[in-house]
């Protein structure tokens, strides 16, 4: 039976975000899985140490902070977006009414959702390794900063974010035209040549030395425009209407 | 770039990568059990669990290590600059009551009293000998004081160990323990990455031990100090 309601773009991503959020949520208990085994695996040693020595006492500090947590979570950012465009997902397209156009625009809201609910999950990851570094070491157990400033939690967000935006243009491009196949070959060809050849060039310093809230916009503003670019790779590749 | 650090890299990076796709295809074979629902209701419950956490480590969890704050620091090392400042000059002023952790007395045969000093580890501890009118000839007094030895914010003073003062054959021993191990467990809520590079410029982060323990041998004007090894200064 052929329906001639004519549906807006915006009810169709919508009904699709609150369809794709709760289909792939599996994709969330993967993150949840790995933080806990990373958790796990750093308990002893921590994100990172450093060590003083000198005299007659030498000094080992095991740092516990956010880096490791967060350096899962970009990872399965980029792996998620990656996997929402491989063919098992878009399957599920085909239970809701959908487009590719429609289907990318879904796609990135319910990735900026899911990079949120990670923020939270890696906060929850790192107050139950907290909570367990201070069982085990109570004597040599130092507290420098608890709580998490908002905009320690705002580049968290912004960086899974841009990962996961990454994700979704590579996997985007792979299924569009040709010539975008052929670009994004060559960039990569481009890119891997470039770091092998003069890996001094890249320096991450003047990035890394803004503040907090200068560094989240930037990802914001280099997702952003992943994102329009995968809205553009998805009508570009859209069946045409002839 | 050589291959090492490329593989050190790459390592964590791959195991990563199967992690998340092992852990994929399980939940597509487990996909009857862990309904959407049901992961929602576990993920819900470990953020829940987080949280709890969170409460009990602000409420409860309590460090008895103070970190000094940069500008703490920076006072701590305005003091070690005055405290050079005075033992440069021979001046004793600076050992105060409070620093003193040990003192030994100790008795000797005739007027002169040979040091040996084993410090396999070269240890920052200053050795000085100092002239006190109230000690009898034959005796003396070893005192043993105690800066703050600032490591990154955390005075490691009462961690130092105490050397081995003892004396035998009528000579003064002064031995250094071999090299102790302290290990931290710092939280540092924050993003390490970040801060690491960011504070190289800005907070102080050395170690401050320079002066941070003094021993000082206090003996009569009429006794003489046989230094053979030249470790022991004289001040005022």
């Amino acid at each position: 039976m052929q329906s001639l309601t004519n549906i807006s773009l915006n009810t169709i991503v919508k009904k699709q975000v609150k369809w794709k959020a709760q289909l792939y949520i599996s994709a969330l208990s993967s993150l949840v899985i790995s933080q806990i085994i990373f958790g796990v695996l750093t308990s002893s040693t921590g994100s990172g140490s450093s060590g003083h020595g000198g005299g007659n006492i030498s000094v080992q500090f095991s740092d516990y902070s956010l880096d490791i947590f967060l350096i899962v979570s970009v990872i399965w950012a980029f792996i998620v977006g990656l996997l929402f465009t491989t063919k098992a997902y878009r399957m599920d397209d085909l239970s809701v009414i959908s487009s590719r156009t429609s289907s990318a625009i879904a796609n990135i809201f319910v990735m900026i959702i899911y990079s949120f609910m990670a923020v939270i999950i890696i906060v929850s990851s790192y107050y139950l390794q907290v909570l367990g570094v201070s069982f085990m070491e109570k004597k040599f157990f130092v507290i420098e900063s608890l709580f998490i400033s908002p905009s320690t939690l705002i580049v968290c967000f912004s960086s899974i974010c841009l990962f996961g935006a990454i994700g979704l243009l590579f996997g985007t491009s792979f299924k569009g035209p040709v010539v975008v196949k052929i670009f994004v070959l060559m960039f990569m060809l481009l890119a891997l040549l470039f770091i092998f050849m003069s890996p001094g060039s890249i320096n991450l310093m003047p990035f890394i030395m803004l503040p907090n809230l200068m560094m989240s916009v930037l990802n914001l503003l280099v997702a952003s425009l992943c994102f329009s670019l995968t809205i553009w790779i998805a009508n570009k590749s859209e069946v045409s209407r002839k | 770039m050589t291959i090492t650090p490329l593989f050190f890299l790459f390592i964590p990076l791959l195991f990563l990568v199967v992690v998340f796709l092992i852990l994929n295809k399980l939940g597509e074979r487990t996909k009857n059990i862990w309904t959407p629902k049901r992961t929602m209701i576990g993920i819900t419950c470990y953020i829940i669990l987080g949280f709890t956490a969170f409460l009990y480590s602000s409420f409860f969890s309590e460090s008895t290590i103070p970190v000094l704050s940069p500008s703490e620091i920076k006072q701590a090392e305005k003091k070690f600059e005055r405290i050079q400042k005075y033992d440069q000059e021979y001046n004793s002023s600076y050992l105060k009551e409070g620093n003193k952790k040990k003192t030994w007395k100790i008795n000797f045969e005739g007027n002169t009293l040979p040091v040996v000093i084993n410090d396999d580890n070269y240890s920052s501890l200053k050795i000085r000998q100092r002239y006190n009118d109230t000690i009898e000839p034959g005796k003396a007094l070893v005192t043993y004081y105690q800066f703050p030895d600032i490591v990154e914010g955390i005075d490691l003073s009462d961690e130092v160990p105490l050397p081995n003062v003892y004396v035998a054959q009528n000579k003064l021993f002064i031995e250094f323990l071999s090299e102790q191990e302290v290990h931290y467990y710092r939280i540092k809520a924050t993003l390490d990455i970040l801060d690491f590079n960011r504070e190289i410029e800005h907070k102080p982060y050395g170690r401050y031990d320079s002066y941070s323990s003094v021993l000082v041998i206090d003996i009569p004007r009429s006794t003489e100090l046989e230094d053979s090894q030249g470790l022991v200064q004289y001040i005022d």
